[in-house]
């Protein structure tokens, strides 16, 4: 009687050969799946604690991924007046410090402080502020100003403007620029801003910018790496499939072999 | 094909013609100087009207939109003024002078139209109906003293005119030469 039962538990060759089989693409399908499992599950957990970890107030700051992304990087440029700095992020406004100053046409080439006002030049207009940083007035092509302004600064201590290649001397009271035949511009040099400005004005110039929970989401479905990421994900859930079925179908086999 | 190619010639002829009136609509019609040298017999120099936090206020109410700045440039001289604002109409700027005096507006002129559309403005038949009006205040906003009559397709840039007349009438009432009446006698 104990041989027969012997025999009937004992695997037939098929099911020996199966079983091999499935035990080799259990181990390949895992070990392969193994990275997307492990995002998966981490990137999947986190997302279940979204609200707690108010990952949806996080702001991403790697360059990279705000590339990837396809967020522009401004480049910033600013000049120091008065213990203040003025800065151009790339858009139509000048910032002073991290406030919006004004509208300001074309990019921002300099910036000089006399002793009644700061002047700064944008490519198509000036603009005066007070020592404060309040803006005094737009000075544009209406008022004669040559443009495309590239650079100012002073030429012997006198506000000085570079248009198309000619030197101007400028005189924001009146409005009046002279042409200057000759002479040395000593330009306003922009410079770099301190490290929290920056990133605040960066900030600033990304908007409402991307957010943790973003990019949490788009490694958990694939998308981060675009339309392949998504596939390779599937592929990763028809591995799971498989493994599920696969891992049942063996303890299945062995759980009735012993019983 | 002769019917084909005859339309496609005329649908050609079309276009150039839109787009050439198009174009004709933009333009730069006069500089700040030559428009200084129509208001005035003499080269005058800049002046400066600075703003104060209650007029800037007012000077919103009348833009319907917000006025950064603290002065404003103008010409003035024996009780009459000049002034030169750019107010948008659809999209872009249209460079507008005003010449002021005690009888009220004295001319208006476009110095340059940027829009594709709308220009029709600048012409004499529309900027001569601002010849005379004044400053009224109604319901607490100050308005021109008639009505202007608009032009079909250009209703933004008639309105932006209207701004800039009733801010430059604004504005010469807090320059200096709004005391001088010395030209009207």
């Amino acid at each position: 009687m104990q041989k027969t039962h012997r025999t009937l538990n004992k695997p037939s060759a098929f099911s020996r050969k199966l079983r091999t089989f499935l035990w080799r693409w259990h181990r390949r399908v895992g070990l392969t799946c193994l990275v997307v499992f492990l995002s998966v599950s981490v990137t999947g957990v986190l997302l279940n604690h979204t609200s707690e970890l108010a990952l949806g107030k996080q702001k991403v700051s790697s360059e990279w991924l705000l590339t990837h992304y396809g967020f522009n990087l401004p480049t910033i440029t600013s000049y120091p007046i008065r213990g203040h700095w003025l800065s151009d992020l790339g858009g139509d406004y000048l910032y002073l410090d991290s406030e919006q100053l004004a509208y300001c046409q074309g990019r921002l080439v300099g910036a000089v402080t006399l002793e009644q006002f700061s002047v700064v030049a944008c490519e198509r207009e000036l603009l005066l502020l007070t020592p404060e940083g309040e803006l005094v007035e737009h000075i544009g092509a209406v008022y004669g100003v040559p443009s495309p302004i590239d650079a100012l600064g002073l030429c012997a201590e006198q506000l000085c403007l570079r248009a198309s290649g000619a030197l101007y001397l400028a005189d924001v009271q009146q409005l009046q620029w002279r042409e200057l035949d000759e002479g040395v511009l000593v330009p306003s040099e922009s410079d770099e801003l301190p490290e929290a400005l920056e990133g605040s004005l960066r900030e600033h110039a990304l908007g409402s910018g991307l957010d943790m929970e973003r990019v949490l989401l788009d490694l958990h479905s694939g998308r981060i790496f675009g339309v392949y990421g998504v596939w390779l994900v599937d592929l990763a859930a028809l591995g799971l499939i498989l493994l599920v079925l696969s891992g049942f179908w063996m303890w299945y086999q062995q759980a009735r072999r012993r019983a | 094909m002769k019917n084909v190619f005859s339309r496609t010639l005329a649908l050609m002829v079309a276009t150039l013609l839109i787009a050439s009136s198009a174009q004709a609509q933009r333009g730069q019609f006069l500089t700040a100087e030559e428009f200084r040298d129509q208001t005035f017999a003499e080269a005058l120099p800049y002046q400066a009207l600075w703003i104060s936090k209650a007029q800037r206020a007012q000077i919103e109410q009348i833009l319907d939109h917000r006025f950064r700045g603290l002065r404003i440039r103008y010409w003035g001289s024996g009780g009459q003024t000049a002034w030169i604002f750019e107010e948008i109409g659809k999209e872009l700027p249209i460079t507008v002078g005003v010449s002021v005096d005690a009888r009220g507006i004295v001319g208006v002129s476009i110095l340059e139209y940027r829009e594709s559309r709308g220009g029709e403005v600048r012409y004499p038949f529309f900027t001569s109906q601002f010849k005379g009006l004044n400053l009224v205040e109604k319901d607490a906003r100050y308005k021109l003293s008639n009505h202007i009559d608009g032009i079909t397709g250009a209703t933004l840039s008639v309105m932006a005119l209207k701004k800039v007349a009733t801010l430059a009438l604004f504005c010469h009432q807090l320059s200096p030469y709004a005391k001088d009446t010395s030209n009207t006698q």
